[in-house]
């Protein structure tokens, strides 16, 4: 039986302890009697600092709550020079300009976006491929530094993009105001082109091969990280993925599903898998990427060490996409190239579906108040705290967990989802019951690897046998 | 404590002073001096004189300065030590100049009463602040560490904080080590005043023998100890001092070094260094020893694993007070030498050890139990 407590910290038990344990009959002498105690699942009296120490550690788990909406994604454009195969944005062609972010929305959006009570303040670029309105993504970072400057902000800036239009001027641009990269890389030639190709159908792996060799003649390697996006095509090549990582000299590789929205939904015949799938291709790429760390290469896999900080220490651990209660709005929020603000793009994706429900406002009719202080909003975050969700307010693996209510809305039809027949849920379950296992077996093998991730350090300043 | 012997006369109270070969120039009330070549009127205002001959001058020994004489081992003395002299004729040194183990002895008291401790009550103890405050201000400047130790340095109320305070006036650039079992912490408003001395340079060390009460308790022989040191640590921590935990290694505490170091990962991850230390078998540890002994080739696994434990997780762990042959090597970069000077020691056998050099060696208390676990290493 595996116990796990309000702030993480988890106990195997033999059974036969645990029916002692909740029959009260548990010997008080017993080497179990005080690790229980030791883990504060059990107290003998109020004086006993468990209750303070819990308190501390509840604090910290949460403290990513404490400043408010620190992920600000902009979506400088709906136009693409690529056509995905796993686009949920139906991305428009390249000539229809109208779909741009204007100078005005974007001076609007950056307003509302320094008004968030963060100080840490994350602007992502994102689309289509926001290169193609390369003149607003300059004017947003010249306006936002100037106005970061005046209200005692710390401003960080991410593009999100193919980078096949990256040009030289760009990418001096780009460095000069230490402006990080992410790319998307799905794997080598092969895979990448199936998953990500041109809107004519040719594939764009060398294309983007070239520019990332390019782009890291001025840009840091550490300020270059990498997407993948797993179709039913990129399952049987676990290994291949993560060599190319390995090749172009990533550190760290997110092993990510589909997501089954808009003009990836229509393809899941061709691109989808089940949760046992992605659960299968997940352990085989996880047991390879141990392997090459054991061989002296870092690599790290984000999933998995995101999940692992949630599970073997006491740091706070919020990512907008799995955490309790959900980063809708209140970690991240999306401002759409109208000027439409929602709460995730997902929302966004929906809304160009035509149900706009999630809509919280526009940065040109709605104060900071409106847009961040409103039923609609309220109602998504107050259906999404673990401790009074169906399913998961009972799950031992809540404090490692979290949700998707617009992923729920769109795949189960409300936002609170049902737990038992809900794909991400499934995923989550088993993959924290494989780290599990690995976790309690303590081979170092794994572990080392693990700790190497979660320290950022070598293994070999990890491995204390010399 | 290094101690000398001589013959003393003129010498009816005990005598703190610093130790000086060249005449001094002021302070000479406070100076011990030793030079030979010195007249009677010259060594005329001096706290007291020593002399390593066996036989003394006739003119000195008549006269009325007080001196001793007949000093062996004179040559163990360096410029700068403070030494307390008897009308015995025993010269205790107190603090060496050249040591990175000096210390300060606050008090013999205890509101703890660990099965393996190895400093006795004093029942009779006078008050040491006085005298600690003198020897404070003898000390110079240049000393790197001071450790403030006990008994339980926290129970002789403000002086505490006067000694504190006299450091940080006297010797602003010597970082203080302070040796409490951290219960007078777990009253905030105790912290708040201890953190208001505003010493820039203070470590607090404490010791933890068990993830939770009932197993601490019992080792500490104080029902509630666990709970008043954890709730000390956490205060302390809130002002920002900086925090080592020091674990003594016996047969009640080895199998809880992994958990102890698991506890302090997931509760204290604030932590700066984590000490897991071998005994010294000298008062309780000793009378105690049946039910504390564990040979030293099975404490190795558990402080192995804690070690590992601690190391993956980023944490700076040490090991003190336990020699190099009784460690397997991949801990050797652990290990530190420990072990006050005065009480150190390395058996015949280790002379030719090549390793000996950055060994902690033993306590010379234990000899007589370790001696035959000692081997050179190859």
């Amino acid at each position: 039986m595996l116990l796990v407590n309000l702030v993480g910290e988890y106990l195997y038990l033999p059974n036969n302890d645990f029916n002692q344990l909740i029959n009260y009959s548990l010997d008080q002498d017993s080497d179990i009697f005080s690790n229980l105690k030791a883990k504060h699942f059990i107290t003998k009296n109020l004086s006993d600092p468990a209750i303070e120490l819990l308190a501390i550690k509840y604090r910290t788990k949460k403290e990513f709550l404490s400043d408010f909406t620190s992920l600000h994604m902009f979506v400088i454009t709906l136009r693409c020079n690529q056509n995905c195969v796993y686009c949920h944005a139906s991305s428009k062609a390249v000539g229809k300009k109208a779909l741009d972010m204007s100078m005005e929305t974007a001076l609007k959006a950056v307003d509302i976006t320094l008004m968030s009570p963060s100080k840490y303040i994350k602007i992502e670029f994102q689309g289509g491929e926001p290169l193609l309105n390369f003149d607003t993504i300059k004017y947003i970072i010249e306006y936002a530094n100037d106005q970061a400057l005046l209200k005692n902000k710390k401003l960080e800036f991410v593009v999100c993009t193919n980078l096949t239009l990256a040009t030289d001027e760009m990418l001096k641009y780009l460095v000069s105001n230490n402006i990080l990269l992410s790319i998307s890389l799905d794997g080598p030639g092969h895979v990448h082109d199936f998953n990500r190709h041109y809107r004519d159908g040719s594939g764009s792996y060398e294309d983007v091969i070239r520019a990332l060799d390019k782009a890291k003649e001025y840009i840091k390697p550490e300020n270059i990280s990498a997407l993948m996006t797993t179709t039913k095509y990129s399952l049987n090549f676990a290994d291949e993925i993560v060599d190319e990582y390995i090749k172009n000299g990533f550190r760290s590789i997110f092993v990510r599903a589909l997501n089954p929205f808009g003009y990836a939904l229509s393809k899941m015949d061709e691109i989808g898998y089940s949760p046992s799938g992605f659960i299968d291709f997940y352990k085989r790429i996880l047991d390879y990427i141990i392997k090459i760390n054991q061989q002296g290469i870092y690599m790290e896999e984000s999933f998995t060490s995101l999940l692992l900080r949630r599970m073997l220490t006491s740091f706070s651990t919020g990512f907008v996409d799995i955490q309790f209660p959900a980063g809708t709005g209140i970690s991240g929020v999306i401002y759409n190239y109208d000027g439409n603000v929602y709460p995730a793009d997902e929302a966004r994706m929906l809304a160009q579906m035509g149900d706009g429900r999630f809509c919280m406002g526009n940065v040109h009719n709605n104060t900071y108040k409106e847009l961040f202080y409103n039923n609609a909003l309220q109602e998504i975050i107050g259906n999404t705290c673990a401790e009074s969700l169906p399913g998961c307010s009972d799950c031992a693996f809540q404090m490692y967990c979290g949700i998707d209510p617009i992923r729920n809305y769109v795949t189960q039809g409300d936002i609170v989802g049902h737990r038992p027949t809900n794909d991400s849920c499934l995923i989550h379950k088993e993959i924290i019951k494989y780290l599990f296992e690995i976790i309690l077996e303590n081979d170092p093998y794994y572990m080392d690897v693990f700790w190497s991730w979660l320290t950022g350090r070598r293994l070999s300043e990890i491995k204390v046998t010399v | 404590m290094l101690t000398l012997k001589g013959t003393s006369i003129n010498i009816d109270k005990p005598l703190l002073g610093r130790v000086s070969f060249t005449p001094a120039e002021s302070d000479q009330s406070t100076t011990i001096i030793i030079n030979p070549r010195l007249s009677e009127t010259q060594l005329k205002g001096y706290a007291a004189s020593i002399f390593s001959q066996v036989n003394a001058d006739n003119e000195l020994t008549t006269g009325k300065i007080p001196i001793i004489y007949n000093v062996s081992d004179i040559n163990l003395l360096s410029a700068g030590d403070v030494v307390e002299i008897f009308p015995s004729g025993i010269i205790n040194v107190i603090y060496q100049i050249n040591s990175r183990h000096n210390q300060i002895f606050v008090t013999s008291k205890c509101n703890s009463h660990c099965i393996m401790c190895p400093q006795p009550i004093d029942r009779n103890e006078r008050n040491l602040t006085e005298p600690n405050l003198r020897l404070i201000s003898l000390m110079d400047k240049s000393t790197s560490e001071l450790a403030f130790n006990g008994g339980e340095p926290t129970l002789i109320g403000d002086d505490f904080f006067r000694l504190i305070l006299a450091c940080k006036d006297l010797l602003p650039d010597t970082s203080l080590l302070l040796l409490t079992n951290g219960r007078k912490f777990s009253d905030f408003s105790y912290t708040h005043r201890y953190s208001s001395l505003l010493h820039p340079n203070i470590t607090i060390s404490i010791p933890l023998y068990g993830d939770n009460d009932i197993e601490h308790d019992i080792i500490v022989g104080s029902q509630g100890a666990f709970n008043e040191t954890v709730m000390g640590i956490l205060n302390l921590a809130s002002f920002g001092h900086p925090i080592e935990i020091r674990t003594v290694i016996h047969k009640k505490t080895y199998k809880n070094l992994l958990r102890i170091s698991d506890y302090l990962y997931r509760n204290m991850t604030f932590v700066n260094h984590v000490a897991f230390m071998g005994m010294e078998t000298t008062w309780r540890a000793e009378k105690n020893l049946e039910s504390l002994w564990i040979e030293p080739e099975e404490v190795v696994g558990p402080l192995d694993e804690a070690i590992h434990h601690l190391t993956q997780r980023d944490m700076n762990v040490s090991v003190y007070n336990i020699p190099l042959c009784l460690l397997p090597k991949h801990l050797w970069t652990f290990a530190r030498q420990s072990i006050s000077d005065w009480k150190n020691y390395f058996d015949p056998k280790c002379l030719i050890c090549p390793v000996k050099n950055r060994c902690a060696g033993i306590f010379n208390s234990g000899l007589s139990l370790y001696g035959g676990y000692l081997k050179p290493v190859c």
